[in-house]
């Protein structure tokens, strides 16, 4: 589902005192993508989540971002931060190397600390780290990252490899090309009960699978996935703002006649999720905002087929639609 | 006309003033500063403003003021005991039961009602209890579940006192190790703002000379301009500046092609077109002064279908006409292999047209936007707006200022699903802000998300399917036609992965897609989660079953058969790696299996 927009970039910094402010420009729609950014930069940096501090969407404090669209923060900007977190780490490991007299490389970060792989007892924690760097070495630890899907890179002029600024990687007559930076999949089943005299769709039970590549966050991911499913049940019986578009076309205005669900709608999801990684996401993660949005649809006209032998070809599913297939079906049984 | 009324809210008592027809919202939220009770409707449709009347729960917005002066109301602020939340609040955050928040005030005190005589309710105790509480993030599974822990944790209190308030405590309490936080439960960092009523919207921030913006739209779905007449507006009391067309300094915007303007000035070409924008003192005057700007139009037959759009000697919504010229072309175009080989070697072919309608984001939040003018000719402007620095540079190509003077700010969103990806009406307030050297604030009503915010592109759908007896998909063929509404907007990317998206997650050896996007005057179409490939799969998945049906084969099978595998090429050539639809499909079946034993 993701889609191959520009670049995600991101600013770690550690603090005098070993806390960690990440610097953003995706924004917070309720996903959990500033979660996201904290839990990554923290798995790097081997500290608790809890001492990340997450600055988003500001054009003047934080980095350039693609926007918090098309599934892509976690994958894109989960992969700037993770850079970002990496460069500090590799501070960390410098200033670490000298105060105890190893190579950065038998480092490791975790816990807190950054400590010589394999002796536990030798090792300094990240805030004496961040003190000894800041005032005795004097430099202060930022770390940057930016995350561009491989997909958009393309041939310029000069033979030089590089991204277009118009992303059009698609031929125009073929469509031939790499325009898509990672897919997700994503498999649904409805159970749906119709009733034949008023052409009322009750859905009662999906069962849902989903591979987003590595779960970041199941709480969160979870969240993503019953959400949108809840959501396209909706476009699939009850949503469109156009109702009426004969003799008089006529917009839905307020929540009342545009109903979305409510919690007394709401069938049994079962969501399952499936970890298939992608090898260019952040611990193997793809996108998962989007994907399930799709399923319901498809899912409960086939059901409604299934079940009463309507075929639905326009959404949504009203019950204005079944009744009259049902009785073109007992016109041609005739 | 204001009088002072004695309010009890979260046990603070306020004299307050309250006008005839202000509602208890407004009191709570302009008066009081108290902002946990959200506007999303002031309709009393959503639910977001819930608080507690003397210990019921009540929609403030329906509520006025004067009616219930001297009464006790508790909001989302007033929740917490002492310094420990509420278990409700404990239990919101920890199960994942808040996403955008801006539902979560108003659920969390529905559901302490129902607590409040019930602390074993059933399921559907709950949901009924919540159903006046509308949620577009979770599906509200977490939610119920989240009030059900906290019930059984209330219970649990009463009968063992208070050493049982830590029995809600979540996993990741036990689980300290600072390695292996990817993978682990965390709740949202954000989550503790939207259950205490902390998070700040870009509608709860205020600035002191702040002016209030309203839009006049068009009163016409297609209409010549003939004359706009602001004067009356601008004598009207509490105005501060009128703008219309003349006021933007490069009235055409649009990501691919420049066809929109910023304010209308030769036509109207859906009822969202904005004509004038008025700044005045408080938000009645603004309404009062918008009222009264005059627009004289000519109306023009609309255009309301994609299809009939694109018909020879349709009425032009644009010049030269209706068909969106986002290329060379005005198509997208994806072939490979023979589809006519391959259909005429099909042992069956369907043929079949789909169509969807247009959808609303129905985010709780409505967009809301502040502009605050610096004494340099800088602007900031918070909005709640997905794509920060692209829409930054459409701004300042709009006010045509260097993009150093811009600062623009995303406040936590209230749900975006792609309804907040656009510019909207930012440019307007910068420029009500540049001309009054004042802030300026604009909040969307209900009924303005539905006619000027981005909708779901209807599709009409045409999808050939060619296969073989053995369950084989040779041939692929798909003519497709998006409803870009008057603007071409984010169209032709959407349709670019539409037509990338439909043949599905299956192998297709012989693929012609083809896809173009019209004119009409619906409403503008967007971004929308899901990104055209809703309506690709509703045509893909329908047809897949009417083919296993045509040829015998169960539903799962058939998918099975022509599913992706790792290796395969997507049908623009893209290689494919870390292909999960195969598992995806057998787990499916597993669990229905499972269900059955």
């Amino acid at each position: 589902m993701l889609r191959s927009q520009d670049a995600s970039s991101a600013v770690v910094e550690l603090k005098q005192d070993g806390s960690i402010v990440v610097r953003v420009g995706s924004v917070e729609v309720g996903a959990g993508t500033t979660t996201v950014a904290a839990q990554i930069a923290a798995e790097e940096l081997g500290v608790d989540p809890e001492v990340v501090t997450v600055v988003f969407g500001d054009t003047e404090t934080t980095p350039y971002d693609g926007g918090t669209v098309g599934s892509r923060s976690t994958h894109i900007m989960g992969n700037a931060v993770r850079a970002a977190a990496r460069e500090v780490r590799d501070a960390l490991y410098q200033t670490a190397a000298e105060e105890l007299d190893v190579a950065p490389g038998e480092l490791e970060a975790r816990d807190g600390f950054v400590r010589v792989r394999g002796a536990q007892d030798r090792g300094l924690s990240i805030a004496d780290l961040a003190f000894l760097t800041l005032y005795d070495r004097r430099r202060i630890i930022i770390g940057q990252g930016m995350f561009q899907p491989p997909t958009g890179r393309v041939q310029l002029s000069g033979g030089r490899a590089g991204f277009r600024r118009d992303a059009t990687i698609m031929d125009a007559e073929t469509g031939q090309g790499n325009p898509v930076a990672v897919f997700s999949y994503a498999v649904a089943h409805a159970e749906v009960e119709v009733d034949i005299d008023t052409g009322i769709v009750d859905v009662l039970r999906l069962v849902v699978a989903t591979d987003c590549g590595r779960a970041i966050n199941p709480l969160l991911l979870e969240g993503q996935l019953e959400g949108a499913i809840a959501m396209g049940i909706d476009h699939a019986v009850r949503e469109n703002t156009c109702p009426e578009t004969t003799p008089d076309r006529h917009l839905t205005l307020d929540l009342t006649e545009y109903a979305i669900a409510t919690a007394a709608d709401i069938p049994e999801i079962v969501t399952l999720i499936v970890e298939c990684p992608d090898a260019n996401g952040p611990f193997g993660a793809k996108g998962a905002g989007e994907i399930n949005v799709i399923l319901p649809g498809p899912a409960i006209c086939n059901a409604i087929f299934d079940a009463v032998g309507v075929r639905i070809t326009s959404l949504p599913a009203t019950p204005e639609k079944i009744l009259s297939g049902l009785s073109s079906q007992r016109s041609g049984g005739i | 006309m204001s009088e002072p009324i004695r309010l009890k809210v979260n046990g603070d008592v306020h004299l307050v003033a309250a006008g005839p027809t202000d509602s208890l919202l407004d009191v709570l939220r302009e008066r009081l500063s108290i902002t946990g009770a959200k506007r999303g409707c002031d309709r009393g449709e959503c639910g977001a403003c819930t608080v507690l009347l003397d210990d019921l729960p009540v929609n403030a917005c329906l509520v006025l003021a004067r009616r219930v002066r001297g009464a006790s109301v508790t909001t989302v602020e007033g929740l917490r005991c002492g310094e420990n939340l509420h278990p409700l609040q404990r239990a919101f955050h920890e199960l994942g039961a808040t996403q955008c928040g801006f539902c979560t005030p108003g659920m969390l005190l529905s559901a302490k009602a129902l607590l409040d005589h019930n602390f074993t309710p059933t399921r559907e105790e709950i949901r009924t209890a919540i159903s006046g509480n509308l949620c577009r993030c979770t599906g509200y599974t977490k939610i119920v579940a989240a009030i059900s822990v906290a019930a059984r944790a209330i219970a649990l209190t009463k009968e063992l006192g208070d050493g049982a308030r830590t029995a809600s405590s979540s996993e990741h309490d036990r689980d300290k190790s600072f390695i292996g936080v990817v993978g682990r439960r965390l709740p949202k960092i954000d989550g503790l703002g939207h259950v205490t009523g902390a998070t700040k919207y870009a509608d709860d921030l205020v600035l002191p000379r702040m002016l209030y913006a309203k839009p006049v739209y068009s009163a016409h779905d297609h209409a010549r301009i003939v004359r706009v007449d602001v004067s009356r507006a601008r004598q009207a009391p509490g105005v501060a500046a009128v703008i219309t067309a003349q006021d933007v300094p490069e009235n055409r915007c649009g990501l691919t092609v420049k066809d929109q303007p910023v304010i209308a000035d030769d036509k109207v070409r859906h009822r969202g077109d904005v004509v004038a924008f008025v700044a005045a003192t408080d938000p009645r005057a603004a309404a009062q002064a918008a009222s009264l700007v005059a627009v004289e139009y000519k109306p023009l037959p609309a255009i309301f279908d994609p299809v009939e759009s694109l018909r020879p000697g349709t009425l032009t919504i644009h010049e030269p006409g209706n068909l969106v010229p986002f290329n060379a072309s005005g198509c997208i175009r994806i072939r490979r292999g023979d589809v006519n080989a391959a259909f005429d070697a099909a042992d069956i072919v369907l043929d079949e047209t789909y169509r969807t309608s247009p959808i609303e984001h129905a985010a709780m939040e409505p967009h809301a936007m502040l502009v605050l003018p610096g004494p340099t000719g800088s602007l900031t402007i918070w909005t709640p707006n997905q794509v920060l620095f692209t829409r930054a540079a459409e701004i300042a190509g709009i006010l045509k200022l260097p993009l150093s003077k811009l600062r623009v700010i995303a406040p936590p969103i209230g749900g975006g699903f792609g309804g907040k990806n656009d510019v909207t009406h930012e440019p307007h307030i910068a420029l009500l802000a540049l001309q009054t050297g004042r802030p300026v604030k604009y909040t969307w009503s209900r009924a303005e998300e539905f006619i000027a915010s981005s909708v779901r592109h209807p599709f009409v759908m045409r999808h050939r399917i060619g296969v073989m007896r053995d369950g084989t998909i040779v041939a692929k063929w798909v003519d497709t036609t998006g409803d870009a509404g008057p603007y071409a907007n984010q169209s032709p990317a959407v349709l670019t992965v539409h037509c990338i998206f439909s043949c599905g997650p299956y192998r297709v050896p012989n693929i012609s897609i083809e896809g173009r996007l019209a004119y009409t005057n619906n409403q503008i179409a967007g971004a929308f989660r899901g990104y055209g490939v809703v309506q690709a799969a509703f045509a893909v998945e329908s047809q897949m079953d009417a083919a296993a049906a045509a040829l015998g084969i169960g539903p799962l099978e058939f998918r099975k058969r022509n599913a992706l595998r790792e290796g395969d090429t997507s049908p623009t050539g893209q290689p494919l790696a870390g292909v999960g639809i195969g598992e995806c499909l057998d787990r499916v079946a597993d669990a229905l299996e499972r269900d059955h034993e």
